[in-house]
């Protein structure tokens, strides 16, 4: 599903990722984690080509890094559920226009969009918050959305980017369960953390990564 | 279709949503248009005003004191068939006294005794559509027949009134395209800001997989909106301004002003030009 195959990326201050190596397969859950700065933003976006390595290939799904048309970009997002740690939630959209946003861009219609868009803010627990706008809900709120708007196209791998980074340890722990149930789904989740006291107790694998460097995984 | 649908929807919701910047996009619309609108409504009036000032000009020819007033009509029968004349009428002697008499107050007669004005003609030069009138070649016929003494014509009074009004005519659209820059300009610049305040919702859009062509839609559906919406307004305020103008001008000279359709197709098609570029060019920065 994910494999990075000695993959160096570098920003001109001359950080970035090096020499990665890695394979992520369909339904697994991974935590990536390591201290602010150690590239595990980097390598996210990298899996989603907002960035493409200096060196190396990324294989995401059918999409090979070395010959992926800058057009087919979005057509490979399409498949991956994106969740950050600001929640990027659009203010001027209630939670409904928000979490529908993404089967929009795939052209379903407004049935099927109402339809997939309440089913998910039942599964998170947000359906009598629909017509709230964000500024409306908790930190907590806003990141189950967040999660519901990642899901809602039925992607096959989910990227967290510090998803808990906002919230107090009872929030983020309910964050990681919703994300579990998710997991067990078949959705692959790849979660970034620099919490590692967060999750350790959690059983899943994680992946750690410092000075763009895997250290262990 | 249900995509096409929403991009649609969402041009418009983004008008209520960037209000301030719509408002100043429409705004400079808006003026533009009523500028270069005004400059339409002219240049389609204009030929009207050069052919009322054309018809004011006119030869006169007088004739040799010997030539009596049935030797006069034979003469203007054979000027009424020389290229470029539209009507003539024969001014007698006595029809000349007349007219001296009204303007001036005074009897000749009763001066010198006799009447020492000629017989004469005026001549009505023909017309050519908006092009310049070319009167030398006429001039040059009615200098050739006999008994004629002299040819009096204005015409230095009409090639200035013909020059100008070429200049007038270029000078507007140079400035009319002038302004149409500028305007571009501005929409795409109001609109580049309306795009940097909307950069989550880019960064948003492009990380759920959206396309360029999906987030730039709207943004150019709303900059069209507020071009046609300046339009609107403009073409509005340049039909009430027209409707009042001509009654008022219509007293004076017998000219009347028209804003007709061919001008009001114009100014859409020029603000939805403008706000399509506009926004495409507001959109283009961010989205490389």
């Amino acid at each position: 599903m994910i494999g990075f195959n000695n993959v160096t990326y570098t920003y001109p201050n001359g950080m970035g990722i090096f020499n990665v190596h890695l394979r992520i397969l369909p339904g697994e859950f991974y935590f990536l984690i390591g201290p602010s700065g150690a590239g595990k933003t980097t390598l996210i976006k990298l899996i989603y080509m907002d960035l493409l390595p200096d060196k190396g290939e990324i294989n995401v799904n059918r999409f090979s890094s070395k010959k992926i048309k800058k057009r087919k970009i979005p057509i490979l997002r399409q498949d991956i559920g994106m969740i950050s740690q600001n929640f990027n939630l659009l203010n001027d959209r209630n939670l409904f226009e928000n979490v529908a946003l993404p089967l929009h861009v795939i052209g379903c219609h407004r049935k099927e969009i109402h339809d997939r868009v309440m089913a998910l803010l039942i599964e998170v627990g947000l359906e009598d918050k629909a017509f709230e706008y964000p500024r409306e809900l908790s930190g907590g709120e806003q990141q189950r959305a967040c999660i519901a708007r990642g899901l809602v196209k039925n992607p096959d791998i989910i990227l967290a980017d510090e998803p808990t980074g906002n919230l107090d340890p009872s929030t983020a722990l309910q964050i990681i369960r919703l994300l579990e149930r998710i997991n067990r789904k078949g959705t692959a989740v790849l979660m970034t953390s620099h919490n590692y006291r967060l999750i350790k107790e959690l059983g899943h694998r994680f992946i750690e990564i410092k000075n763009g460097i895997i250290q262990s995984g | 279709m249900s995509k096409i649908i929403y991009l649609f929807h969402e041009g418009i919701r983004n008008l209520w949503r960037h209000k301030l910047t719509a408002v100043t996009a429409i705004g400079s619309v808006f003026f533009s248009l009523l500028i270069i609108g005004t400059f339409i409504i002219v240049h389609q009036n204009s030929h009207q005003l050069i052919d009322y000032i054309r018809s004011k000009y006119k030869i006169e020819v007088f004739f040799e004191d010997q030539v009596t007033t049935e030797d006069a009509q034979i003469i203007v029968d054979q000027i009424k068939e020389l290229d470029g004349v539209q009507s003539i009428g024969l001014v007698t002697k006595d029809d000349a006294l007349k007219i001296y008499q009204d303007q001036f107050n005074e009897n000749l007669i009763d001066i010198l005794g006799y009447n020492p004005l000629p017989n004469s003609a005026i001549i009505n030069i023909e017309k050519h559509g908006n092009s310049e009138v070319d009167v030398e070649p006429l001039i040059t016929n009615l200098e050739k027949i006999d008994n004629i003494d002299e040819v009096v014509y204005e015409g230095t009074l009409i090639r200035r009134v013909e020059y100008f009004y070429n200049m007038t005519v270029k000078i507007i659209s140079y400035i009319a395209l002038g302004l149409l820059v500028i305007t571009i300009i501005v929409i795409s610049n109001t609109i580049k800001l309306s795009v940097y305040a909307k950069q989550n919702l880019i960064h948003n859009l492009k990380s759920i997989g959206a396309t360029k062509r999906f987030i730039r839609t709207p943004f150019i559906i709303e900059g069209i909106l507020e071009g046609i919406i300046g339009a609107i307004l403009a073409i509005t305020v340049l039909y009430i301004a027209v409707k009042s103008g001509s009654a008022y001008i219509s007293d004076i000279i017998s000219i009347n002003i028209a804003f007709d359709n061919v001008g009001i197709i114009w100014l859409l098609v020029i603000a939805i030009f403008i706000g399509l570029l506009g926004s495409y060019r507001g959109i283009r920065v961010l989205l490389k």
